[in-house]
């Protein structure tokens, strides 16, 4: 992953103006566009934790708050930009500054592992990961990687414990969240995409 | 912080003031949010979990919080206490011992199907009393977290982390992100109001669900444009740069590292020693 920016280029007329660069490496356009989708996910991660509360009351919170919204987000800021590394630059963006501002500091390591994994299967499937098939392999990978590490790393560290019995039926429930997430993130990068270049 | 509220509601939000604890480098309190997290996962006796909570009570103390956000830090205190009383008194095992008393059944293990599934849910008041003491490792981070925000303004935070040689690109994306927080929001009232206005929108999810495509494809709009504004700035050619804000440690930074060390050398003893 390089974090070298683009070089200055002149830009003469509107055909020329390639946007999203095709280089492996981020653009300055690239780098604004996953600061924006950075500043959407603080905004959803900080609803998110004041809602957290209620969250663990209500069953259906964690999926509503840690995987629907924060997913939608983080693949329509992947399947924009479509360069590996994105999906980790925005993690690590919105986890350093939404998680430890509503105090919750240990939501680091769920985000950022969820980058990585996103980050990896556009690394391992390449181009076909813009597509509904290869999105939802990615998509399941994010919704049992996020229950998982809620449930053991994320809650475990608080020392809050729960049964298999709750963990067990929480991973086919956070795929009903994850997969129409990733799905409408595809769609919403696809979008912005021609947004870019029009 | 004015910059990170929502609606009306303000959230934790930098607070000016005068006190040592303002006047420390923000890299200090980085420091101690650090600390206090791992110490916070590790710590396993209530009783030091306690002092862990009232030790990260004392910098808060001191910056003197105003009434506003007192109140707001005591509403997530309750949240907290709610949430993980409740849940504990409901999902609590211990892993030795004997089973705690039960005061009463949601699920007994004799109902048909989920009986079995579950092997029964109870409220008992030991994992009530377990799920309480645990509400105290979540409120010593949430302190710690609150210490930093509220005493420290973003550019200052942003300063520290560029002390703590994070790459410039990367601080670029931080500071860039935090910018455009206010515009989402903005961005999010004028759509939100549109659809209200034609009627769309009296549900909140679907206000929700109306608002994210048009909130996304106006902020990437504004990207491309605020791109080429950086570009024209030479953004990226200089490899040494120069910065408005700079950070430095003071005395007050060598005091709160000499009492950061000793404390988290103590309770780490305390909690080896059993």
């Amino acid at each position: 992953m390089s974090l070298r920016t683009d070089p200055i280029t002149t830009r003469s007329s509107q055909e020329n103006r390639i946007i999203i660069s095709p280089k492996p490496y981020f653009s300055t356009t690239d780098i604004i566009v996953i600061s924006m989708f950075g500043a959407l996910g603080i905004v959803i991660g900080i609803l998110g934790n004041v809602l957290h509360g209620v969250s663990g009351l209500l069953f259906i919170g964690p999926f509503l708050l840690h995987t629907l919204l924060p997913g939608i987000v983080v693949f329509a800021c992947a399947a924009t930009v479509r360069k590996a590394g994105t999906a980790t630059m925005y993690s690590l963006i919105v986890s350093l500054i939404a998680m430890p501002l509503m105090g919750a500091p240990l939501f680091i390591v769920m985000y950022v592992a969820q980058g990585l994994l996103i980050d990896g299967f556009t690394l391992a499937i390449k181009d076909r990961m813009w597509s509904r098939w290869g999105i939802i392999p990615a998509a399941t990978v994010y919704g049992i990687a996020g229950i998982l590490i809620l449930y053991y790393v994320v809650l475990g560290a608080s020392g809050l414990v729960f049964p298999e019995w709750v963990v067990i039926p929480s991973i086919p429930l956070n795929l009903v969240f994850a997969i129409p997430a990733a799905l409408v993130g595809l769609k919403i990068g696809q979008r912005a995409i021609t947004t870019l270049g029009g | 912080m004015r910059l990170l509220r929502l609606g009306d509601d303000p959230i934790f939000q930098f607070v000016d003031g005068d006190t040592a604890v303002h006047r420390l480098d923000p890299r200090t309190k980085i420091l101690w949010l650090g600390i206090v997290t791992v110490l916070a996962v590790f710590i396993h006796r209530p009783d030091l979990l306690l002092t862990l909570f009232f030790l990260t009570l004392v910098p808060l103390a001191i910056s003197r919080v105003p009434m506003y956000q007192l109140r707001l830090i005591l509403f997530f205190y309750a949240f907290i206490f709610i949430g993980t009383t409740i849940s504990q008194g409901f999902f609590y095992q211990p892993l030795t011992g004997p089973p705690p008393d039960v005061l009463f059944w949601i699920i007994s293990p004799d109902m048909p199907f989920l009986g079995a599934f579950t092997g029964g849910v109870s409220f008992t008041l030991q994992g009530a009393l377990y799920g309480f003491i645990q509400g105290f490792r979540i409120l010593s981070m949430l302190n710690a977290s609150v210490t930093l925000v509220m005493t420290t303004p973003v550019n200052r935070i942003m300063a520290g982390l560029r002390e703590l040689r994070l790459p410039f690109t990367f601080m670029f994306m931080l500071t860039t992100a935090v910018r455009f927080v206010p515009t989402i929001i903005e961005e999010y009232r004028t759509i939100a109001n549109a659809l209200k206005v034609r009627g769309v929108a009296k549900n909140p999810l679907r206000l929700v669900q109306y608002s994210m495509s048009p909130l996304i494809l106006n902020s990437v709009r504004r990207c491309s444009q605020l791109a080429l504004a950086a570009e024209s700035r030479a953004f990226g050619s200089l490899a040494d740069r120069t910065y408005y804000t700079s950070v430095k440690f003071g005395t007050g930074d060598r005091v709160s590292w000499i009492c950061i060390g000793i404390s988290s050398v103590l309770l780490v003893w305390l909690s080896l020693a059993g």
